[in-house]
């Protein structure tokens, strides 16, 4: 009897191979935020960076290039189990404000990727304050926020590919609703901040580059 | 690179694990060294003259400045670390000082700052504090450097004399445009 052609190919090679485990969906995209915030660092070896994220080797060997200091601060808890992700899982405001003995008024950059999505109102002003403590007057901030109904139940991993280029791996399939920061909303809570240029990516990803205002006072 | 006993995996075989020399290489032991064992709990300074690897749990200090420090993966340290080089594969709660380097393994966590003429970091490697990168003093900045996963496989089929691998990321269809 013949065979079906899908038979004998299925006869031929019995061997079933395992589907590959599901891994981080890793993207990569062009940054103009970047490219922009990084053009207003100074390049004598002074800088001083705040990461706001996670430690990600890719970032530390990049800013090592230019900068003299890099602090990674972590500020979102990414294991979702542990986190009250209703609240956004911020832990880490303490850390940022025992810097202030040291580094006030030292840091030349801030990058703030994926932090403001998975905060409160009240834990983003609280945050930008402190932030705009630690900066220098001239000091620049590239933020990247998502502007859309639904994100990822934690944050992205952000990966510096170079000064144009980022990657972001998306730990988890899973979403939760986002809040509504249109750009009047992030420029409302960079408090301390003035934005100069803005972004619209696809896919409902803003990005944001804003210099510390020379006259901002704590309140 | 690396010589073959002869028996070349054929095509069809599963690839062994990828060898340890794609990792960030292993520090000189300055001979011998001590251990402190899983079970071992110590609140206090240790110092010494000779090599340490911690497995155990440790709170005050470790001071081998000439020596090196390896924080074992069962390791955990509340503790400023100073060595020759440290390489941490554990946890640490503390500042970690080198006079040659610092290895943050994949497994690594750590909470403090660092300051060595050398970094690595491997990815995956959890680390929340400041790097400082003028620890290199008058000899200029520290190199950091970082090892992944796919440098080590991109290592491992240099050995096998095929192609270098790739970065082991994919561009998607649906990259992000501005």
């Amino acid at each position: 009897m013949k065979l079906p052609w899908r038979s004998r190919v299925e006869t031929a090679s019995p061997e079933v191979i395992p589907p590959e485990p599901p891994g981080p969906v890793i993207d990569i995209y062009s940054s103009p935020g970047l490219e922009e915030a990084l053009r207003g660092v100074p390049d004598d070896g002074s800088c001083k960076v705040l990461d706001l994220g996670p430690s990600v080797a890719d970032n530390v060997e990049f800013v090592s290039s230019f900068a003299s200091y890099l602090q990674i601060i972590d500020a979102i808890d990414r294991n979702p189990s542990a986190s009250d992700l209703e609240g956004g899982g911020f832990g880490r405001l303490s850390a940022l404000q025992s810097l202030f003995g040291q580094h006030r008024r030292s840091f030349s950059l801030v990058l703030m990727w994926d932090v403001l999505n998975y905060l409160s109102i009240d834990q983003a002003e609280r945050l930008l304050q402190s932030v705009a403590e630690l900066c220098l007057p001239s000091a620049r901030l590239h933020a990247i926020v998502f502007a859309t109904d639904m994100m990822a139940a934690v944050p992205n991993r952000y990966r510096i590919l170079d000064n144009a280029r980022l990657a972001y791996e998306s730990a988890t399939t899973e979403l939760r609703g986002a809040p509504n920061l249109v750009p009047a909303a992030v420029q409302k809570l960079l408090k301390g901040f003035r934005v100069e240029h803005s972004f619209v990516l696809q896919h409902g990803v803003h990005e944001y580059v804003a210099s510390r205002k020379r006259w901002y006072v704590k309140e | 690179m690396f010589k073959k006993d002869g028996s070349e995996a054929s095509p069809t075989q599963p690839r062994p694990a990828p060898p340890a020399a794609g990792r960030a290489p292993a520090p000189r032991r300055s001979g011998g060294g001590a251990t402190i064992g899983p079970s071992i709990k110590i609140k206090g300074d240790v110092s010494g003259d000779e090599d340490l690897l911690i497995q155990g749990r440790i709170e005050g200090k470790v001071k081998l400045a000439k020596h090196n420090v390896t924080i074992g993966s069962d390791g955990h340290v509340k503790a400023d670390v100073h060595g020759r080089t440290v390489v941490v594969e554990g946890q640490v709660e503390g500042d970690l000082h080198a006079k040659e380097q610092i290895i943050l393994r994949h497994t690594a966590r750590v909470e403090g700052s660092i300051a060595a003429p050398r970094v690595t970091l491997e990815d995956g490697a959890v680390f929340r504090g400041g790097i400082e990168m003028d620890a290199g003093g008058k000899e200029g900045k520290p190199v950091v450097g970082k090892k992944t996963d796919a440098d080590r496989e991109a290592g491992a089929k240099r050995d096998d004399g095929s192609e270098t691998g790739a970065a082991g990321e994919k561009e998607s269809g649906k990259s992000l445009q501005a």
